[in-house]
């Protein structure tokens, strides 16, 4: 089944259009059974994973879930290789994934506005078009219990320097911590997903 | 201090971070969640063990950046440590290798430029990616698959990853050549996420837009409705 995927680089990104795909292997290391996904999958084990052992991630970016129904911790999939189960959690809480979807980041903008309190009240924190490693080196010492997600899709997480749970904001309201799937109202870092597809703009010169 | 704003001391009341004569502090806790003997640093220190401190527990970062190291004399795993709280050893590692960290000192940040190169192969030689100005959550993503066997850091401070999205092993480049991978204390030549250390006291400028101009934003002690605290990209 892992036919053609020893050679990513042969297989093209179609900016403009949203094609994701990624390959689950039941093995570390890309080995074992393998299964292509191009769309969401509530339920891998339903849909034949036994489990995930690695992943090669060809056109993202997704989501996936440590429980069916895209619900539990979540761990962002940028294109690359995550050989193992610690490749893609920063918390080592739990090594399964039981849902994938992709995530769609439809803006070139981006603009979050996060909040101490819930239902988007008391001190905040407002980010545009960029990425913020420490709160706190930005004068935000407080909680994070609510969001608004004007553009853009991005990834919170607990600790400074993307550490810790990973929490996806995709363009919405998130009125309490439980939102956006945190047990704790503590984000300590934040930033945009963004992939070539969409972003073809920005400082990269592949040169050869 | 030869700061261009009045008073760039938003961050923490009191606690001074001058651009010019940058101040770095952090304290160290014996025990998990800032509990224990603690001692404070504002300069490099290669063992812990000599200030009497069985080991770290907890960690808050008052003024930074910061890279600490699995071992003594600044070796083995390294771990970037910006401004904040870290409850407890597995907020610092991303690898969960080690829970030990035995000596740190200050990473300094002295340009608000950043250039990187990346090469396929060893000596800086074969298909090679640049990267000004930005963070790349995935190589892969930009067209580079390779793997990463040497680096150029032109400009500014650099941290690389293992994997995308900024997680596995990380790795400091500072500026300089690294020939090999082995000269960032890595064991495979792969690198497939990478960023710049920014800090608040030297980037000033770009990276963030202050509402009114040369005015900082009020302090955190700040209740009620907040003043909102942009941040920006200045390509």
């Amino acid at each position: 089944m892992a036919t053609d995927h020893q050679n990513p680089a042969s297989k093209q990104q179609q900016s403009g259009s949203s094609a994701f795909k990624l390959i689950v292997y039941e093995q570390e290391n890309f080995q074992g059974r393998c299964h292509e996904l191009t769309g969401p999958c509530n339920n891998l084990q339903e849909a034949g994973v036994e489990k995930v052992g690695s992943i090669l991630v060809l056109c993202g970016p997704w989501v996936g879930y440590e429980q069916p129904g895209c619900k539990g911790e979540q761990y962002v999939f940028e294109k690359g290789e995550y050989p193992r189960w610690d490749s893609w959690t920063n918390s080592r809480r739990s090594d399964s994934i039981f849902a994938l979807r992709p995530i769609a980041v439809d803006s070139q903008e981006h603009k979050i506005v996060l909040y101490e309190s819930p239902s988007f009240a008391g001190k905040k924190i407002e980010i545009v078009d960029d990425d913020v490693p420490s709160f706190h080196a930005h004068g935000y010492h407080e909680k994070v219990s609510s969001a608004r997600v004007q553009s853009g899709t991005w990834v919170g997480y607990q600790y400074p320097g993307y550490r810790g749970y990973q929490y996806l904001f995709e363009k919405g309201e998130y009125k309490d911590n439980c939102d956006f799937g945190a047990q704790q109202a503590q984000i300590q870092s934040v930033r945009r997903v963004r992939d070539m597809q969409w972003h073809q703009r920005g400082a990269f010169h592949p040169a050869v | 201090m030869s700061e261009q704003q009045g008073a760039p001391e938003q961050l923490a009341a009191g606690k001074s971070q001058g651009g010019a004569g940058a101040t770095y502090k952090v304290v160290l806790y014996e025990f998990e969640n800032f509990r224990g003997k603690k001692i404070e640093l504002s300069a490099e220190c290669k063992d812990v063990g000599e200030k009497n401190l069985e080991k770290v527990g907890s960690i808050v970062v008052e003024s930074g950046p910061w890279v600490a190291f699995e071992r003594q004399g600044f070796a083995g795993e390294q771990f970037v440590l910006e401004k904040g709280e870290y409850p407890r050893w597995s907020t610092w590692t991303n690898s969960q290798n080690s829970y030990s960290l035995l000596s740190l000192r200050p990473l300094r940040v002295d340009s608000a430029e950043h250039k990187l190169q990346l090469f396929e192969n060893g000596g800086f030689a074969g298909r090679k990616m640049e990267i000004v100005d930005d963070d790349v959550p995935s190589l892969w993503a930009h067209g580079f698959q390779d793997r990463v066997a040497s680096v150029k850091a032109l400009n500014g401070t650099w941290v690389g990853y293992m994997y995308p999205g900024y997680r596995g092993r990380q790795y400091v480049f500072e500026r300089g050549d690294y020939k090999h991978w082995n000269d960032w204390g890595a064991t495979a030549p792969q690198v497939q996420s990478v960023r710049r250390v920014r800090d608040m006291q030297w980037h000033k400028r770009g990276w963030h837009q202050l509402k009114e101009s040369g005015k900082p934003p009020s302090p955190p002690s700040i209740s009620g409705t907040s003043k909102p605290w942009t941040l920006s990209e200045g390509h």
